[in-house]
């Protein structure tokens, strides 16, 4: 992201309105994927429920189907058997999605280096955060979703559907388009 | 019966070690009711009785495992009617033959005792199955199907339980099996931006 | 001209014939559903709404704990074992511990089991929390698991000030505990026992006299008590048919026989009675620990530092030569207990937790077995939903209380 970000943060937030606001929609209202494997799932319940109240503070709402959901937690051990169904799961999402790996199962295999773990849910699908911890606590999954939050505000649609070039492109077709509607400079 | 008798709970005592001694019955085998019953009833398949920490273990021949089971629990004065666990030892490392042990944990609750019957098995044999006797043993069996290999004869639904019903890729908790297992996951269609680098060090 | 005389004939079609014969759907409840309690399939063969079999497919949590025992060190299993069942990690713990110290013969300190009595049954409370929580969730009683987490918390806390961790806490040592009990820690366990039971009357207010809770509970899932002992069932499952084994009872370990508590037994064997059976254990664990903060002597050692397969004490390490060398060689080399096999069982919240270990003289355990309660009592699964509802079906997962971690290892 690095060097990149500045100028496109720029680009969306300044002129194209339309995409802030849809971002602003979609980071207020995540609806997540109830989708918990191992331990990390009951720290994903706790901070759900009256104390840390991830949920209904955020505007987040959890969806039993992940034609609804638009954020999956892959909290606790990713497992050969699983893969492909958490790939399946993975593939029913709706664009945009996000991926949480929460836990260090999630990110890297965790303690359990055998024979039936992947190690690392990043080798089926593509993750956008990693929350370490072993579980992590309901303060660090916090801290992910409010960095997810960071992440979605300058979400880009043309840019993830049509790639980086084929936006700048369209962005500065639109400029000069509209640099010649209103005429010279006096 | 069995539960109408409610067991009386064991005696309080002033000092002792945090293991009980008691569950498991007299330490010396020629004391111990089950070892002589079996003894008795079954003397060419009886092997040996060994106690360790108060903990006694019967070792018979695998062929009779299935009736010997049956009488523990129908005698009358042994009654060990619980089936707490069957599960399998790889002996690779410390004998030549048979290679597995497969060991039976029973448990009879009127009598508060435990007692545990072990039975060698050498690789490709079968062991008769305990499913016509206790229900119970069904999943347990399965399960050592699928860590070892073992094949319990009379089973009605031998598969792999655990590990994924098309595993190809052998038996886990034998001994010569490696930790790490032999093959990484890939998703079919997926290529990972994120490698997966796997240290020089590869356990057992 | 038509003819009404005769009735028309009726011809039914081949595809309608086929439908007509196949009336059983398989139905996939499958791994990622809310109600599973984890990663837990279940293929039901449904006609219309009744369940004529069902099979659970489980092994989408197995991570080879088994494996990762045979190849590290015994102080290095302990953190493994926390997540086998992970809602109550410290009895993983104390089992495990506990199956070392017989197998090397250890006489550990009053004061650390009485200690590791209070830290059980606290975990036990929490274990029993969670159940609660998410069955009710499954049922349909959604304000029971804000409750019920909210209280979770609380024990939570005295896990953190006790160890660091909350969920998966690595509590227990072999030898006892090597760090000392913090200063105010029985203080905040008083306050919370005489806080919970107003908590258990809330939760029993909301549910027991509840007509929705009793018809969804009533009667459901009845288990025989000869069908539960044949299918080794124990914990709530075997209680609630009234069978009198509880471990901590019939075989006590620690110091169990010094403290008084009843047992519940249910009559019918139905999700109702196991419910009822759960939630008045969770008052019996309340009264073992006032008895043990009442006993537990105030001062004296925590860990049996003499012997050898114990870690020697802390601040002795960087002072002695013969301690910083045992030290070393504890955690570089480990202990080698003798040779030798046990079976140790504990009360977990779920039921019989039991670890048989085999030793060959190595510091490394020869083979390490986790008996687990789930693992067998699911197997009840098929037996119970037999002619029960789909909705049932919920209720009946619920009701064996099962972690999938520890159903897969």
């Amino acid at each position: 992201m690095g060097v990149t970000a500045e100028p496109q943060a720029e680009r969306n937030v300044f002129l194209t309105t339309v995409d802030w606001l849809f971002n602003w929609g979609r980071r207020s209202s995540l609806w997540w994927l109830q989708f918990g494997l191992a331990c990390c799932a009951i720290e994903m319940i706790s901070s759900a429920m009256p104390r840390f109240d991830m949920a209904e503070r955020f505007g987040m709402l959890y969806r039993a189907s992940p034609r609804q959901a638009d954020l999956m937690f892959v909290a606790g051990t990713v497992t050969k058997k699983m893969a492909p169904i958490v790939r399946q799961l993975y593939d029913q999402m709706a664009d945009p999605k996000w991926v949480i790996s929460m836990g260090s199962c999630a990110n890297v295999g965790g303690p359990f280096d055998t024979y039936a773990v992947v190690q690392g849910v990043d080798q089926v699908i593509p993750v956008d955060i990693y929350v370490p911890g072993c579980p992590p606590l309901p303060e660090s999954l916090y801290y992910g979703v409010l960095e997810l939050q960071n992440r979605i505000i300058r979400y880009d649609t043309l840019k993830k559907k049509h790639g980086l070039e084929a936006a700048e492109a369209y962005r500065q077709e639109q400029r000069e388009a509209a640099k010649a509607a209103l005429g010279p400079r006096r | 019966m069995e539960q109408q008798e409610h067991p009386v709970p064991a005696p309080a005592s002033a000092s002792r070690v945090p293991w009980q001694c008691g569950w498991w019955g007299p330490t010396d085998p020629d004391q111990h009711p089950a070892v002589q019953a079996i003894r008795e009833h079954f003397p060419e398949a009886f092997v040996e009785a060994t106690t360790f920490r108060d903990e006694m273990t019967i070792r018979i021949q695998r062929e009779a495992l299935r009736n010997v089971v049956a009488f523990l629990r129908e005698n009358p004065a042994l009654r060990y009617n619980h089936l707490t666990d069957i599960t399998a030892v790889d002996m690779l490392y410390l004998r030549e033959a048979p290679r597995f042990d497969v060991v039976v944990q029973l448990y009879s609750i009127p009598r508060r005792q435990r007692l545990r019957i072990k039975c060698g098995v050498e690789d490709g044999e079968t062991v008769p199955s305990l499913v016509p006797i206790f229900a119970g043993a069904n999943w347990l069996e399965r399960e050592v199907f699928d860590m070892f290999g073992i094949v319990f004869e009379g089973h009605p639904d031998l598969r792999r339980i655990l590990l994924p019903e098309d595993w190809d890729e052998g038996h886990p908790l034998r001994k010569d099996y490696p930790l790490r297992g032999y093959r990484d996951y890939v998703q079919p269609g997926y290529e990972s931006p994120v490698p997966r680098i796997h240290g020089p060090l590869r356990r057992l | 001209m038509l003819d009404f005389s005769q009735p028309t004939p009726v011809v039914i079609s081949e595809e309608r014939q086929l439908s007509e014969t196949r009336r059983e759907l398989v139905l996939n409840m499958g791994p990622q559903h809310p109600s599973t309690h984890g990663v837990l399939r279940v293929r039901l063969t449904l006609e219309g709404e009744v369940v004529i079999a069902c099979d659970p497919v489980i092994g989408y949590l197995h991570r080879g704990v088994e494996k990762l025992g045979e190849t590290h060190r015994y102080a290095q299993v302990v953190p493994w074992t926390d997540r086998t069942d992970y809602v109550a990690a410290p009895l993983n713990n104390l089992g495990y511990v506990l199956a070392v110290e017989k197998l090397c013969g250890l006489e550990v300190p009053e004061r650390a089991q009485y200690w590791r009595m209070i830290m059980a049954e606290l975990s036990r409370i929490a274990s029993h929390l969670v159940w609660l929580g998410t069955h009710a969730l499954d049922i349909g009683a959604l304000s029971v698991s804000l409750y019920t987490f909210r209280d979770r918390e609380l024990i939570l806390d005295i896990f953190e000030k006790f160890c660091g961790a909350r969920l998966t806490t690595n509590m227990m040592e072999i030898g006892g505990f090597s760090r000392e009990i913090p200063p105010d820690l029985p203080d905040m366990v008083r306050d919370f026992i005489r806080y919970f039971p107003s908590a258990i009357r809330q939760y029993e207010d909301l549910l027991t006299e509840n007509p929705i809770w009793l018809a969804r509970t009533k009667g459901i899932g009845v288990i025989e008590p000869e069908v539960a002992i044949n299918y080794g069932l124990t914990g709530a499952c075997l209680r609630g048919s009234g069978v009198n084994y509880d471990v901590r009872k019939a075989n006590p370990y620690l110091l169990y026989d010094r403290v008084e508590f009843d047992v519940p037994l249910g009559t019918h064997g139905d999700v109702y009675d196991r419910y009822l059976v759960r939630v008045e254990e969770m008052r019996q664990a309340i009264r073992i620990i006032e008895q043990c903060l009442e006993q537990v002597p105030t001062d004296g050692p925590l860990m049996a530092h003499d012997s050898p397969y114990v870690i020697p004490p802390h601040k002795n390490v960087m002072r002695t030569a013969e301690d910083m060398q045992r030290h070393f060689i504890w955690v570089i080399k480990g202990f080698s207990p003798p040779k030798g096999e046990v079976y140790h069982a504990i009360e977990h919240s779920k039921g019989e937790q039991g670890y048989y270990l085999v030793s060959d003289g190595s510091p490394i355990p020869y083979r390490m077995r986790i008996r687990s309660p789930d693992f067998v009592n699911l197997q009840s699964l098929p037996y119970m939903a037999q002619g029960a509802m789909l909705a049932d079906v919920v209720a009946l997962i619920g009701t064996i209380d099962i972690v999938l971690g520890s159903v897969d290892r």
